[in-house]
């Protein structure tokens, strides 16, 4: 999203992109929730009537850089904070999974879990974050 | 240890993650590679999937609310290293991942139909169309499962170099 401009919805938590709006009429932004270990980038489709949910993509930092870490597309998915949440949680839950395979430590599943659960938490939390 | 563990994965803004640690994205049965950002703003990267005898790398690029598939290319294991035997350029099209099975089977095909050609022998299409079909089913595969993790020290020194599995 660099070179563009947001703005905040202080209700949901989430800065939202401008939009861009087709030959149809439907529109199309994106929102960002962040904190300080995690990122994660709904893209959402306004159409006549509802709110579409067409992609999520989680990244995670690597100094000041970001990492994409994950990605799902959803087709004719509308916009539901529970369904989102959930899918945030799961793609959490198997990078940190793969990841933790790949260096051959042993992390129990739970442990997992309740990490992936409070990183998700802290992205969802209604505070501001400071945006630099 | 392991608390540390999670934490190293998912650092703090500021803090870096291991050091070529490659990173798998399980959605899409992919590793993300050489990933960067223009100042556009478009966002290009490399998914990579990996077997001992073949590997298919997917050009993605993101740009706002779409993610593009630019093109994919397939590589054959010829006993030392991995060398490019087809390639599909595509032009503005929408990520797709049933197209992108569709093309990397023709091309594996292709190839394939190619090689039995030149070792001028006969070559049954409708069978081999299936086993290109298997051979590419057989690189989407999950690398969080027990079975496949032992897999993982094959194949991370495959990877483009940039990425390349530092053992901790």
């Amino acid at each position: 999203m660099s070179g563009s401009s947001v703005s905040y919805n202080e209700k949901h938590n989430i800065y939202l992109s401008n939009g861009y709006t087709s030959a149809a009429g439907n529109t199309y932004f994106q929102g960002i929730r962040l904190s300080d270990r995690l990122i994660v980038k709904y893209d959402f489709g306004q159409g006549y009537a509802y709110l579409f949910l067409n992609g999520i993509r989680l990244y995670c930092y690597d100094g000041y850089d970001t990492k994409l870490i994950s990605s799902r597309g959803y087709y004719s998915q509308c916009w539901n904070e529970s369904f989102a949440r959930h899918e945030c949680l799961d793609m959490l839950k198997d990078y940190l999974l793969s990841q933790t395979r790949m260096l051959r430590q042993s992390v129990p599943q739970s442990q997992i879990e309740d990490f992936a659960a409070a990183m998700v938490k802290s992205v969802m939390a209604t505070q501001r974050p400071r945006l630099r | 240890m392991q608390g540390n563990v999670l934490d190293m994965i998912l650092p703090k803004r500021g803090e870096r993650r291991p050091a070529g640690l490659p990173i798998w994205d399980e959605s899409r049965h992919m590793f993300i590679v050489d990933e960067h950002e223009s100042q556009a703003g478009h966002r290009s990267y490399k998914g990579v999937r990996v077997t001992d005898r073949f590997a298919i790398v997917e050009y993605i690029g993101n740009y706002h609310n779409w993610c593009y598939i630019n093109a994919i290319e397939l590589y054959a294991n010829d006993g030392y290293e991995y060398k490019l035997v087809g390639k599909c350029q595509l032009g503005k099209e929408f990520y797709d991942a049933e197209l992108i099975r569709q093309k990397t089977e023709e091309m594996m095909f292709a190839y394939t139909k190619s090689q039995y050609r030149m070792l001028n022998r006969a070559v049954d299409e409708v069978t081999l169309r299936k086993q290109s079909a298997a051979l590419i089913d057989s690189s989407y595969r999950s690398m969080i499962n027990e079975d496949t993790a032992e897999l993982m020290e094959q194949l991370t020194p495959l990877l483009p170099k940039e990425t390349t599995y530092i053992n901790l």
